[in-house]
């Protein structure tokens, strides 16, 4: 059943794959088209901005700190609760090898003594 | 019994994170007043180190870890403690986000990981369509995961930096919404082969998956240079900018990325080998009539 979905849809996904990555070539394109010359390549150059060093004590409308300190957090607890996980899998995987491993030897002895 | 240990101790580090967000503290820790995230981190590291200890056994399979892995995990440790320094007392405080601007210094590194996660992912699933060869399609599957969890991090912090730079957790900008668009697929990959069973037909649908996936990483990178959002570039070639310390401090965390995500990378491919390793073991002993359902 899988492997008729697959059979049907593979191509299917293919096909998608090359229709949006010809739409962001078209979009691209446009984008290029429509803007008046030198437009474009500017759209990022209007929204850059400058970071500048505080100097002395600043005070803040929203306090950022708590916002940072999530940040920081979330980071290091997901790569740390997927490093755990990786843990787990690779002991789970560990355990059932050495089970097969076990017997699949054992089957090995029982058809020696037969 | 350690288990629980551990996954309680991580929960309670993460709500030492998250509770602050709401303005609400973890009662457990008010004592500690502003020491109450390093103390949640402490806890949450305590939690992970439980973990590790309760998955290792001692076991015939397992091979030791070569010394270049080893090497690499202490590089990347070393590498973390620099970045935090140059972070938080090498880059200066910016004047108008405040403290809150250091979120760049690991979201902009977080999102190159991504990237690399998902190229890698795209590479693997493209050599593995053309070669069949069971390594490709583990590395394929491990720059998924990885490439995910980096994904999840840049889905996180950046909207814990807008709302502090625009008002808002979220808006449909152009770079955010196909960012999440790349993680839904490669979500949907990930699904796919964690569930789909392990046949050929469904690793190949998964690579397609995956080379679909790649279109979106060009689009993400300059939907911010050809369509007009909110998202700001920062680096560009006249014009924004970082001091000489912020510089420094964002290529550290580059540097940090790089080493993380290629341990990541590798780890996750050892484990999907083993795995693979796995799976050709219960062919073997379904063939002698050993298990019943495979």
């Amino acid at each position: 059943m899988m492997r008729t979905l697959a059979r049907w849809l593979a191509p299917g996904a293919l096909a998608l794959g090359l229709c949006l990555g010809a739409t962001g070539v078209a979009a691209g394109a446009l984008a290029q088209d429509g803007a008046p010359e030198g437009e474009a390549g500017d759209a990022a150059e209007d929204r850059s901005m400058a970071f500048e060093a505080a100097e002395g004590p600043q005070t803040e409308n929203i306090p950022g700190g708590a916002l940072m300190i999530a940040a920081y957090g979330v980071v290091w607890l997901l790569v740390l609760g997927y490093v755990v996980s990786l843990g787990y899998r690779q002991a789970s995987t560990t355990d059932d090898i050495d089970r097969l491993r076990r017997d699949l030897a054992a089957a090995e002895e029982r058809t020696a003594e037969d | 019994m350690r288990r629980s240990v551990g996954v309680v101790l991580l929960v309670l580090g993460g709500l030492s994170f998250v509770l602050p967000v709401a303005g609400r503290q973890l009662t457990l820790l008010a004592p500690f007043g502003t020491l109450a995230p390093l103390i949640g981190m402490l806890l949450a590291l305590i939690g992970a180190g439980v973990m590790a200890a309760d998955a290792h056994r001692p076991s015939r399979t397992r091979r030791a870890p070569s010394a270049i892995w080893i090497g690499l995990v202490v590089l990347t440790m070393a590498l973390l403690g620099a970045a935090l320094w140059m972070n938080f007392f090498h880059a200066q405080v910016e004047v108008r986000m405040g403290i809150v601007q250091k979120i760049f210094y690991f979201h902009v590194p977080s999102a190159y990981a991504m990237y690399v996660g998902f190229g890698i992912c795209a590479l693997g699933s493209a050599v593995f369509l053309a070669k069949r060869k069971d390594a490709w399609d583990a590395l394929a599957v491990a720059g998924a995961e990885v490439g995910l969890l980096f994904c999840a991090v840049v889905l996180i912090t950046g909207p814990l930096w807008a709302r502090k730079a625009w008002g808002v957790w979220w808006t449909w900008d152009p770079r955010l919404t196909t960012t999440l668009l790349a993680g839904m697929i490669f979500t949907a990959y990930v699904v796919l082969r964690s569930f789909g069973g392990a046949g050929e037909a469904e690793r190949r649908f998964a690579a397609g998956l995956a080379i679909v996936g790649l279109f979106d990483l060009p689009v993400i990178h300059y939907s911010v240079q050809r369509w007009r959002g909110t998202h700001p570039t920062v680096i560009t070639n006249k014009g924004g900018g970082l001091t000489a310390e912020m510089g420094q401090a964002l290529g550290t965390g580059f540097i940090l990325f790089t080493a993380l995500v290629a341990l990541l990378i590798w780890t996750r491919m050892r484990t999907e080998r083993q795995r693979q390793r796995l799976r050709a073991l219960e062919l073997e002993a379904a063939e002698r009539g050993l298990l019943e359902d495979v």
